[in-house]
């Protein structure tokens, strides 16, 4: 696992936008190849989005052959609510960029039959060929999409009740109001995002530093459900200095020297890719 | 509506009329039945002719979709579930069948965007290559304590199925005002000259953008097109004059464009009745949209029942009063008057003998919107008139009863007392042209009453052209400065030559409000006052492709801007 340390929340979207550009980039999606992205929503990845959309109007990335799923949405609230999970999208990255409606996967809420939902869900990233890069954010209690403490940490796309607290986390979003917010959702499972192959999170905030100080530091365990990114090949933690408050010293040194070897080695002509693999003759893939 | 099934009551919405009907489960079977065989039938006569080019239903605005809008101001929910089972024609080479999908969704309840239910209304599994042609829904109301129960007709709203296949164009990296406020970083969806809800679209029907347009170049905003509500003529046409009506007509709305007014009231100023009986169906024969020019409303009839002390520059052998009410009006206008939508607004003044009466009948028989202008009344006889119908005062401060503190007249109208006061404030036109009132003046009625600010140019034939004399009716007019058209030989002003964009910067500099709130008073409050907000002046999903793209902004100064493209039905006209 990578663990990524920047000095504030820009730094961080800054880093993983470029990063998200760097890998779309070196993968060259095609029609037949397309790019299979994972996307969070929350307060998180918002800077990334921003970033991203900028990218896309100086005419450094586009999305016309990248495929999206998301991780979750509220169960019953309305499509176009401002607050549901397809308006964020919408609002924050679909509006801006080329993405061709078709290859738009979010969870619907309001399906007839919920259960189905979930399993067509899983068929579908399974029918793309699996998910590239999952992005993802961590709440402040370690959960990873809405797999609250407890949620097996081999789940798959299923309902999911949410906890009280993040009911209270969700209320800034509903008017303040606890009644207002949805205490159901179709979630992605751990699993399901551990089985992309990559997997960044973002983390940031002193509100995340214990959260990120149990994923990482301590065991794999379903009660901070992001831990299990320990057992993922590809894992990677873009944090800022505020969310490491709960790190260990040595912890915090250890990887950020492990980064500054590692940049550089990854510069345009390198001997080793952005996906970690050593390059053998200069110019090859 | 099987798909409910653990519900124990459905109601029937009918979409069209807003009405519902309790209906008992089994009785649905049989209802569904007799529905689809007389369906089968209106479904055929229906696409004969597509709702694009039918220019007389607006489904925005007819009586059913006001009533759906109160049905649903009355649900105390944000949201409802319903279920919709939409018809699809399908068309093979030698027949055609209809084919339903039954589906499902919650819908929140916006009470100001009714149709965009059919725009949610998707099927879940077979994704429709076409929007369904007609739509039925039924409304959960089991956990609700409603029982309004109305029996309602078998029509259901047909959405033109035409209309997915037209090209959706993106307008992109822009500022957007819409229902009058200015929302940054946003995108405007066109299709076929309809603004479409784009998440709708794009989440529903899978429909991304078949052209995007990048206004990312300059600083960018997009506005509704200006809605100009009195305008006697321009470019040296004059809508009273009998001969060339049509031509003025046709020059005047593609002339306009340029200005970023899209659409107008053809104004008639005091003319004998000979004049509205030629006049008035020529001017409703040209209502209606057509490519590169503004559209024409319904006329702005203003007079000939209006005070002789309060003239102006209207022909005073043409004023009387109407002591047989109602007949008197439609004897000097003819039966155009009658016209649904051919007289949008009517200027009066109330005091004169049969007028106040005239003002209940119109309220109780027409959508005819009275004004009050021309007139002597006190403040008594103003806010009566008010309270008998009327709803907007013609170019506030001129050509009425000055304001004095003990009777403030008609311009009181913008004060209206909480206490004493039993009406509401009314609209009120101001022709902003730093002539017909002074910026203070204009300044203190916008405080008083921001929200009733409209914006007209109440120009004459002299405007946008060359020349000293013009006519006005049967008057002659004489350029007198550049800002200032008089009655020959008098200092009377006569209508003005002002242009819309000017009058919404002068509106900024004379009020210090801000560009957007200034535009709102050429777009959003006409539009709500002669209601159309539902076509027009929003920019929100279904109303008409009509704005402005503006550009050249000045940081130092907000009134400053430019109009850098005209759109009107969706087509570029500048």
């Amino acid at each position: 696992m990578r663990l990524i340390i920047k000095d504030s929340y820009a730094d961080v979207a800054q880093y993983t936008a470029e990063y998200v550009l760097a890998r779309i980039t070196e993968f060259n999606p095609t029609p037949a190849r397309p790019f299979v992205l994972g996307l969070p929503t929350g307060s998180s990845p918002v800077g990334v989005y921003k970033k991203l959309v900028a990218f896309h109007r100086e005419g450094m990335l586009s999305f016309k052959h990248v495929i999206t799923f998301n991780m979750d949405e509220y169960v019953h609230l309305p499509r176009d609510h401002p607050e549901s999970y397809h308006s964020f999208m919408w609002e924050n990255l679909f509006k801006h960029v080329d993405i061709l409606p078709q290859n738009v996967n979010i969870l619907d809420g309001n399906a007839k039959d919920l259960e189905t939902e979930c399993t067509e869900y899983e068929a579908k990233i399974a029918a793309v060929g699996g998910i590239e890069l999952f992005l993802g954010g961590i709440g402040p209690d370690g959960h990873i999409a809405f797999n609250e403490p407890g949620s097996s940490l081999s789940s798959r796309t299923r309902i999911k009740t949410l906890a009280y607290e993040t009911i209270i986390a969700n209320s800034r979003f509903f008017d303040g109001d606890v009644n207002k917010v949805p205490k159901l959702a179709l979630t992605v499972g751990v699993g399901t995002v551990m089985d992309a192959r990559e997997v960044l999170i973002i983390i940031s905030g002193a509100g995340k530093a214990l959260a990120l100080a149990k994923c990482i530091e301590e065991g794999v365990n379903h009660m901070w459900t992001v831990s299990a990114i320990q057992l993922h090949p590809r894992g990677m933690i873009v944090c800022d200095e505020d969310a490491t408050l709960e790190l260990h010293v040595k912890t915090v040194k250890y990887f950020k020297s492990i980064e500054k070897v590692h940049s550089l080695l990854t510069t345009e002509g390198s001997k080793v890719g952005l996906d970690g693999k050593v390059r053998y003759s200069a110019g090859s893939k | 509506m099987a798909t409910l099934s653990s519900q124990a009551h459905l109601s029937s919405l009918n979409i069209a009329t807003g009405t519902t009907t309790r209906i008992a489960k089994h009785s649905n079977k049989t209802k569904k039945s007799n529905r689809s065989k007389t369906k089968s039938s209106k479904i055929a006569t229906q696409t004969a002719s597509p709702i694009l080019n039918d220019n007389t239903t607006d489904h925005n605005t007819t009586a059913e979709a006001t009533k759906m809008r109160a049905f649903f101001r009355g649900i105390k929910r944000d949201s409802v579930i319903v279920s919709a089972s939409a018809d699809y024609s399908v068309y093979q080479p030698s027949y055609s069948f209809l084919t339903r999908n039954l589906l499902n969704a919650v819908l929140p309840v916006i009470p100001s965007r009714p149709l965009l239910l059919t725009d949610a209304i998707y099927s879940v599994k077979a994704r429709p290559l076409q929007q369904p042609h007609s739509v039925e829904i039924a409304l959960d109301l089991s956990y609700t304590q409603d029982t309004a129960v109305i029996e309602s007709p078998t029509l259901s709203l047909f959405s033109d199925h035409h209309a997915s296949t037209l090209k959706i164009t993106k307008f992109t990296n822009c500022d957007v005002l819409r229902n009058g406020k200015i929302v940054k970083d946003e995108t405007l969806w066109v299709r076929g000259g309809k603004i479409v809800d784009p998440a709708a679209l794009f989440y529903g029907s899978f429909d991304g953008p078949n052209e995007v347009v990048n206004l990312g170049d300059k600083k960018s905003l997009i506005v509704p097109g200006f809605l100009d509500l009195q305008i006697n003529g321009y470019f040296g046409c004059d809508f009273a004059e009998t001969e060339n009506i049509g031509e003025n007509i046709d020059k005047v709305a593609k002339g306009l464009v340029k200005y970023g007014v899209t659409s107008f009231c053809p104004t008639l100023v005091s003319s004998h009745p000979e004049i509205y009986h030629k006049v008035l169906p020529i001017i409703s024969h040209k209502r209606g949209t057509f490519s590169g020019r503004a559209e024409v409303l319904g006329a702005h009839i203003e007079g000939p029942f209006l005070a002789e002390a309060k003239k102006g520059a209207h022909d005073v052998t043409t004023l009387k009063s109407a002591p047989n009410g109602y007949a008197d009006l439609l004897e000097c206008y003819g039966p155009t008057f009658e016209e649904k939508g051919a007289v949008t607004i009517l200027t009066v003044a109330p005091e004169l003998e049969g007028l106040h009466a005239c003002i209940q009948d119109l309220r109780k028989r027409s959508d005819i919107i009275v004004s009050l202008g021309h007139t002597e009344a006190s403040y008594k006889d103003a806010e009566a008139a008010v309270a008998a119908g009327a709803t907007m005062v013609t170019h506030l401060f001129n050509a009425m009863e000055a304001f004095h503190h003990r009777d403030p007249g008609p311009v009181g109208l913008i004060g209206c007392s909480l206490q004493n006061s039993a009406v509401e404030k009314p609209y009120y036109g101001i022709i902003a042209d730093g002539v017909h009132a002074d910026p203070s003046s204009v300044r203190i009625a916008y405080v008083a009453h921001p929200e009733g600010c409209i914006l007209v140019t109440d120009a004459i034939a002299a405007a946008g052209v060359e020349g000293d004399n013009f006519m006005l009716g049967t008057m002659r007019v004489r350029r007198k400065s550049s800002v200032e058209v008089v009655i020959d030989g008098t200092d009377t002003l006569a209508g003005s030559v002002v242009t819309m964009p000017t009058c919404i910067q002068n509106l900024v500099r004379f009020t210090g409000c801000t560009l957007a709130q200034a535009i709102n008073a050429a777009t959003v409050h006409p539009a709500k006052s002669i209601g159309i907000i539902d076509r027009k002046g929003t920019l929100m999903p279904g109303t008409d492709a009509d704005f402005v793209i503006l550009d050249g902004f000045d940081e130092s100064d907000s009134s400053v801007f430019s109009i850098a493209q005209v759109y009107i039905n969706g087509e570029r006209a500048i």
